[in-house]
């Protein structure tokens, strides 16, 4: 019992002094940053301060969190016991993985700093250590916990897209966000998350996203994530199993439906029951088991490049067979997640703002957004895609709102009212606005919004006052594309 | 029927500050002309069709002429029993609902044992220019005859919620709490209104004029319901709109952006007429005209002025360059072939539960199973079809609106195999329940195919179809379920 006791005592006090000295890697993320006003497209918010935690990886470079420097106009880094600052740049952001690499140029940031490996997926109920900064403070600090279960959990940064996540109940605090997460000498996660109302509750980002991230800015260019556009179900009912051709009680989940590309690509086709994807056997509630955690299959789409082919295997016509699908980075749900780092685009035309339909724009409703907004907003959003793709435009635009002027007074509907045609021209982008406005010849400029409403402006009254009314509400320039 | 822009759908006419009772009539008694309400009826969930519960509500009426007694249809849907007490205590009388209009939300009632209309008499109602002064609200309480006074507010046509005709409503202001089921709104000796609903301090009352003429209507024996105007406009108040339209030198009228909102209606009015006048009375750019009996009003209340479905409205639009008269007939006010079905109110829940999938008709009463508020709360798809227009092959939906959980649809049970939108069964187009009835007597080489709608969180769904039987049988035994389809 004693010797038990010494062993332990012995072996916690070597993992202090092991992660004390590698604590020395861990730099506090210092940013001042601006964010955009979604339904004044042209103006910034305050300049807003936070900090965040990073550490030293390979190439002299800093890993952080993706939203720790989101919309930065400056970053400073904080090495430890060091109180010189120490200015640094992005080199490479994934707001999809919220996972960012940070260079320093002034030489000298990372003399004495040691590069910390990465480590593997840890295993659930095994001890891990996290190590930052939070709450603001100027002093590292150290948590442990444990690995209390490993899921595919949504990235709440970018909000639409889910990855594999680690949940632990080490305290993750703001400011530990970007920090890493020790189990012995090896990282094994980026601290990023927590859940509100939920007590000793964080979430890290575990290796198997940071190493896709990091094998994918190797070659100078951040691509992102591939996706397969197939809505996997499970395949539990006895029925469908019997339908399929397939054993009651047998493995398979099956593709319920595709997206739009995937369905053109003819690869994958609906009722197609994936029994393996890559080398994981898929259960029929669609999960793998991946090193002793059942996480959906999902994780396993998520581990090629842009580019390169996933192999599956496929239960179709009462047969298996082997599928090579080539794995393609879809940018088509952008505007469905959260946007970052690039100002709104937006055109102003004689006090019109018009901006592309955003989430971004939506929650500028408020935090009811979703019972607040205009229905046609939320349908073209979240629905038209799947449901008549051929109808979808590649940018619906909304007028956000009119600054108000004697030429555009007279109009009832001045705000928050989606576009559907100008002077008899389908808008599919912003740019189709400014052409419709500078193309039309008639005495009158007529828009019509999707609900039907239709909207006038005298056309040379229209250009007379747009230069006055830019000077009036200081806008720079009409548009930023 | 819908305006597209906000607008303030009525006048505020203000009653003059000094008060002056009416010294042409003695007031009346008026415990012998209004009676209490004891209703018992069914509340029914459509989300769990099958299941009713008994409810019963008290409310009030009025003695009219000819031995009936008028009220507000609210409460009177799926009642089981109607009976009516006179004196504010005493003997409850049975009570028969002879008529009913719940667009109008008037309704008349009749006893059939004479001894109930002993002692009583039948009110006098108020005329146009009686309405806004000396208002007090008069009701049956604890056996007594409560009065209290009312000030008048406004007129106001009632905002088209979803698929309701035009109401014209008076907005009084009164501190009597918990009216607005049928209470008396009177003035002197004669009856205002009916007090249908309470919102904090404001009444809605259904004017006698409007009341007036309904009866008038129906003692003709020529009522065909309230009809309304099944078209969309916007206020035509933008120079640079009117002058896009070739509509210029005109002061008012309002500018038609749907031409009606019927499924396959076929209209005399086109996109973007500007409707100038109805009727006689001229439009204004808000969309407002004048009415004699109420003041400004939003025209929507034109569809019901005396006038009733099927009967021909006259309008004056604006067309091509030039002034054109239309006759437009009015459509009944029956929004039961929407996509969406409203109505007709007081029909039971419809539904088939077919190895434990339960199915249901989109319809209003469905959606507002979520709520007062459901045009936020329910699906947000659901009630997005509202906006769209149905399919020539499928002018009604037919939604899986739960899974009651048996080995049979085992993997069919979470909360994303709820509230989709069937569009096949069997291989058959899927409109109403009795579709299903059909596809359900046809599977397809042993099983049945549900296929939902593209974009619905879960496309397919398969059942074996000689296990069918078995399995509902099981099903109702476990859940209660007397029936398993209700199809009228």
């Amino acid at each position: 019992m004693r010797i038990l006791f010494t062993t332990l005592f012995f072996t916690f006090l070597t993992g202090l002094a092991s992660a004390a000295d590698m604590g020395r890697s861990v730099v506090q993320v210092l940013v001042y940053s601006q964010t955009p006003i979604w339904d004044a497209p042209w103006r910034n918010n305050p300049v807003a301060s936070s900090s965040g935690s990073g550490f030293v990886i390979e190439g002299d470079r800093v890993m952080t969190n993706a939203h720790v420097v989101s919309w930065a106009k400056q970053i400073v880094l904080r090495r430890f016991q060091d109180p010189r600052p120490w200015l640094a740049r992005v080199e490479y952001i994934s707001h999809e993985c919220d996972l960012a690499v940070l260079k320093v140029d002034t030489p000298g940031f990372f003399d004495g700093l040691k590069t910390l490996p990465l480590g593997g997926l840890p295993k659930v109920q095994s001890t891990v250590l996290t190590c930052g900064y939070p709450a603001g403070g100027q002093q590292i600090s150290y948590t442990r916990g444990v690995v209390s279960r490993i899921e595919m959990q949504n990235y709440v940064h970018i909000g639409n897209r889910a990855f594999l996540s680690v949940q632990t109940d080490a305290a993750i605090n703001p400011g530990n966000s970007g920090g890493p997460v020790f189990q012995g000498d090896e990282v094994v996660g980026v601290a990023f998350m927590g859940t509100p109302g939920l007590e000793n509750t964080g979430f890290f980002i575990p290796s198997a996203v940071i190493n896709h991230f990091l094998e994918d800015v190797s070659d100078g260019k951040y691509d992102g994530f591939p996706k397969a556009g197939i809505r996997i179900v499970s395949l539990q009912n006895p029925a469908y199993r019997r339908y399929l051709g397939l054993p009651v009680t047998g493995d398979g989940a099956r593709i319920d439906s595709l997206a739009d590309y995937t369905e053109k690509a003819g690869l994958l086709k609906k009722d197609d029951v994936i029994l393996a994807v890559g080398e994981h056997p898929v259960g029929s509630d669609g999960t793998i088991l991946l090193e002793g955690n059942r996480v959906n299959c999902t994780t396993a789409f998520q581990v090629p490049q842009k580019g390169e082919k996933l192999k599956l295997k496929i239960w179709r016509d009462h047969k298996e067979i082997d599928v090579a699908v080539p794995m393609e980075v879809r940018d088509d749900d952008l505007n469905i997640g959260n946007l970052y780092d690039a100002p709104p685009r937006y055109f102003v035309f004689a006090g019109l703002v018009f901006t592309p339909l955003t989430l971004d724009y939506v929650k500028t409703f408020g935090r009811n957004w979703r019972g607040v907004a205009n229905s046609e907003m939320i349908y073209e959003l979240y629905y038209r895609r799947n449901e008549t793709p051929a109808k979808v435009r590649n940018e619906p635009v909304v007028l956000a709102t009119t600054l108000a002027h004697p030429v555009n007074a007279d109009m009832r509907l001045a705000s928050r009212a989606m576009i559907d045609t100008i002077n008899g021209k389908r808008i599919e982008t912003l740019e189709d606005v400014i052409t419709a406005f500078e193309e039309n010849t008639k005495p009158q400029h007529m828009i019509q919004f999707i609900s039907g409403t239709v909207e006038c402006l005298d056309n040379t009254q229209a250009k007379l006052a747009n230069p006055e009314i830019l000077s009036t509400y200081g806008i720079q320039t009409d548009r930023r594309l | 029927m819908k305006i597209k822009t906000p607008l303030i759908l009525a006048s505020c006419i203000f009653a003059t500050a000094s008060a002056v009772f009416s010294q042409d009539a003695p007031e009346p008694d008026w415990q012998t002309s209004i009676v209490t309400f004891d209703i018992t009826r069914n509340n029914f969930n459509f989300r769990i069709p099958w299941d009713k519960r008994a409810q019963t509500a008290a409310k009030l009426g009025t003695v009219i002429e000819g031995n009936e007694i008028l009220t507000t249809a609210q409460g009177l849907a799926n009642r089981t029993l109607v009976r009516l007490q006179k004196g504010g205590r005493g003997k409850w009388y049975n009570g028969n609902v002879e008529w009913v209009d719940y667009q109008a939300n008037l309704a008349v009632v009749g006893v059939s044992d004479p001894a109930f209309w002993e002692g009583l008499a039948p009110v006098r109602f108020a005329l146009a220019d009686e309405l806004k002064r000396n208002l007090q609200i008069v009701r049956w309480r604890g056996g007594n005859i409560e009065r209290r006074a009312a000030e008048f507010s406004r007129f106001n046509v009632a905002d088209a919620n979803f698929n309701q005709a035009p109401r014209i409503e008076m907005k009084t202001s009164s501190e009597m709490e918990g009216a607005g089921r049928g209470e008396l709104m009177v003035s002197g000796g004669r009856v205002v209104g009916l007090v249908a609903s309470k919102s904090g301090s404001t009444c809605s009352v259904i004017p006698s004029p409007f009341i007036m003429s309904i009866l008038e209507k129906r003692a003709s024996g020529d009522y065909r319901g309230l009809g309304f105007f099944d078209f969309i406009w916007q206020p035509a108040s933008n120079p640079a709109t009117t002058k896009y339209f070739e509509f210029s030198g005109q002061t008012g009228g309002v500018l038609l952006i749907k031409p009606s909102t019927r499924p396959g209606a076929k209209s005399p009015l086109k996109l973007h007429d500007i409707i100038l006048e109805i009727d006689g009375y001229p439009i204004d750019i808000q969309g407002d005209y004048l009415d004699p009996d109420y003041g400004h009003v939003i025209m929507e209340y034109l569809a019901c002025r005396k006038k009733w479905a099927g009967d021909i409205v006259k309008f004056k639009i604006w067309r091509d360059g030039e002034k054109r008269e239309i006759d437009y007939v009015l459509p009944k006010a029956d929004f039961s072939k929407n996509l969406i079905i409203d109505g007709p109110v007081g029909k039971e829940p419809t539904y088939v539960i077919a190895g434990g999938l339960v199915f249901v008709p989109l319809s209003a009463e469905f959606l507002s199973s979520w709520g007062a508020d459901w045009q936020r709360t329910a699906p947000f798809r659901l009630v997005y079809y509202n906006k769209q227009k149905a399919k020539k092959d499928q002018p009604s939906l037919v939604v899986l609106s739960l899974v009651l959980p048996d080995s049979y649809n085992i993997g069919y049970q979470e909360r994303k195999s709820q509230n989709l939108v069937l569009d096949r069964a069997n291989g058959r187009q899927i409109s109403k329940l009795d579709d299903l009835i059909v596809a359900l007597e046809n599977p397809q080489n042993g099983f049945h195919v549900f296929v939902f709608n593209k974009g619905s969180s879960v496309q397919k769904i398969i059942l074996e179809a000689d296990q069918l039987d078995e399995a509902n049988q099981r099903i109702a035994k476990r859940y209660g379920v007397a029936r398993l389809q209700k199809l009228k």
